[in-house]
């Protein structure tokens, strides 16, 4: 009897023992098939969110309370921006166009023309405004009553800006850009005086300068007199790369340089022009991938222009030269002073570029460096074509969400000191 | 190859043995820092990794590593690479986060955006089974400040 109550045990145990090896092999081992099994940790989640695109984060603040605090966060905000920026496929790259319109960057490269339907409405806040700048998907308008606003239209937020000490001047420069030390944006306008002119030989009598700065984070203008002086800036748009807005100045002599701002210590800067094939020749600033640019062309009707970066921000070198079709080279010689170029290289196609001069958009072959074709753009005034302004990147970046994160800490601080 | 080639053995959490160029497993910084700190003995464990899963990362060190492949045939290799099952993905996002190789991290990561960008909030709490803790008000209410979004 014991002998079989045991052999009975035995079997049970064994039997027991084989079901829970079958179970723990079917919980453990078993190849996962549905994603909700797999945990993802949070610093990879957060990785995966910072490559979406603007439109899909801001929907997104609504999944969970740490989704809409995270994408909110100033680190997050300016983590997302960079990898946007920095993008080889442009996902988040597009042109702007001068009436407030929006066309993704990718397809041009294999494009000739852009139809009315392909480009997006970017509904401003202000119908009267016009383009003053772009930096990190932040765009500056201004109106001709000096109306001044900080306009996101990824996201669909915008800032007046209020108290405006502008006054009218038949003659203003325009800048923006962005200061990352106090992780500020800020617009400046530069007013000459009416009596100020200047020749086809850029030569300036001496002017009245007054630069007005307006800082987001303090949502406050600072009015400087007497800088610049001397010096006449020739593009109305400044472009903003690396902390520092520049400009091409000419002085007295027509003697050119590149007179800049830095948006942190708000102190200008010069930079000597490279040395160039002939004295007489025509240059316009611009972009590169992330540093500074000329483009210059030593005759009218040359059909080819030396493209020269400014590298690390140390040394002029001649980056290539690009070759063209005749009838493009008053383009290239006398360029739109008011808008500076951007180069914009693809990652495949044997590394073709595309060149904004506004208002013309050209892609040039990678290897050649010759004009493969010239991008129209439809729907335009007097049919002549959109005019491209600026290469944007979408961003999530809130000017409202900046203005008001100085307001809390500029309270605090009167708080304190009370 | 060159004499001075070295060897190193990797061992997944299935006890499967992958022997591969030391100047190709250098692409993990994990397995970097294990050989120059010099506590690499013959076999290196890899408890968080199955075989499956390194297969695909070999493949891709492999094909990287590859002298004189051009740009174009790298960037098809890497558009097929991308393209697997939601679970190989994930698999492969968290092996590369424990062999710390930024590369595929960066490139995994980025596929999963691209997947899940078009989707609802709905949609995405089943994707990574996550409880909505919002109230309907507080939800209504973030919903409103970003309508547009929702378009």
């Amino acid at each position: 009897m014991f002998s079989f109550l045991s052999f009975r045990d035995w079997i049970y145990q064994t039997i027991l023992f084989k079901f829970l090896l079958l179970w723990y092999h079917f919980i453990f081992t078993t190849p996962i098939s549905t994603t909700t099994e797999i945990i993802i940790p949070n610093e990879i989640l957060t990785e995966i969110l910072l490559r979406l695109p603007a439109e899909s984060l801001m929907r997104f603040t609504s999944v969970l309370k740490s989704w809409n605090q995270q994408i909110s966060s100033p680190h997050f905000v300016n983590t997302h921006l960079k990898i946007a920026a920095n993008d080889k496929k442009f996902r988040n790259h597009g042109i702007i166009f001068e009436n407030l319109q929006f066309c993704r960057l990718p397809p041009l490269f294999n494009k000739r023309q852009v139809t009315d339907e392909e480009l997006i409405h970017m509904d401003p806040p202000n119908l009267s405004a016009f383009f003053v700048g772009s930096v990190n998907g932040l765009i500056c308008l201004c109106n001709h009553e000096l109306e001044t606003y900080i306009w996101n239209p990824t996201i669909s937020k915008s800032k007046k800006i209020h108290d405006s000490p502008l006054r009218s001047s038949s003659n203003t420069k325009f800048g923006f850009g962005y200061d990352e030390s106090h992780d500020d944006y800020k617009a400046l306008f530069i007013n000459y005086s009416s009596l100020c002119y200047y020749d086809s030989m850029c030569n300036v009598s001496n002017p009245k300068i007054v630069v007005y700065i307006y800082s987001l984070r303090t949502d406050s203008w600072t009015t400087v007199h007497g800088q610049l002086q001397g010096n006449f800036l020739t593009n109305t748009l400044g472009k903003y790369i690396n902390g520092k807005i520049n400009w091409i100045s000419c002085n007295r002599l027509g003697i050119g340089k590149i007179i800049s701002f830095n948006t942190a210590d708000e102190t200008w800067g010069t930079l000597e022009l490279p040395t160039f094939r002939q004295d007489n020749c025509n240059y316009q600033l611009g972009v590169v991938g992330n540093d500074l640019s000329l483009i210059n062309t030593s005759n009218f009707m040359d059909t080819s222009s030396d493209v020269w970066i400014f590298k690390n921000c140390e040394f002029w070198t001649k980056l290539f030269t690009i070759e063209y079709h005749p009838n493009l080279s008053h383009f290239m010689w006398a360029p739109h002073l008011s808008d500076a170029f951007s180069i914009q290289f693809h990652e495949s196609n044997n590394g073709d570029f595309l060149l904004l001069l506004p208002p013309l958009i050209m892609i040039f072959d990678g290897s050649t460096r010759r004009l493969k074709h010239n991008v129209y753009v439809e729907g335009s005034v007097d049919d002549g074509g959109c005019d491209a302004i600026e290469i944007y990147v979408e961003s999530i970046v809130n000017p409202l969400t900046i203005f008001d994160q100085g307001r809390r800490i500029q309270n605090h601080l009167a708080e304190n000191s009370a | 190859m060159s004499s001075s080639t070295k060897f190193l053995t990797l061992k997944t959490c299935d006890d499967k043995k992958f022997v591969l160029d030391e100047a190709i497993a250098v692409r993990s910084q994990t397995i970097k820092n294990m050989v120059e700190d010099d506590c690499v003995s013959n076999v290196i464990p890899l408890p968080n990794v199955n075989s499956k899963t390194m297969t695909k990362v070999i493949e891709y060190w492999k094909k990287h590593s590859e002298e004189g492949v051009s740009k174009d045939v790298l960037m098809d290799f890497d558009k097929a690479f991308v393209k697997v099952h939601h679970s190989i993905l994930h698999a492969l996002i968290l092996a590369a986060n424990f062999l710390n190789d930024k590369e595929i991290l960066d490139m995994m990561c980025q596929e999963v955006a691209d997947r899940i960008k078009g989707k609802t909030p709905e949609e995405i709490r089943k994707e990574f089974d996550i409880k909505n803790d919002f109230t309907p008000e507080e939800e209504e209410e973030i919903r409103k400040e970003n309508a547009w979004a929702f378009e």
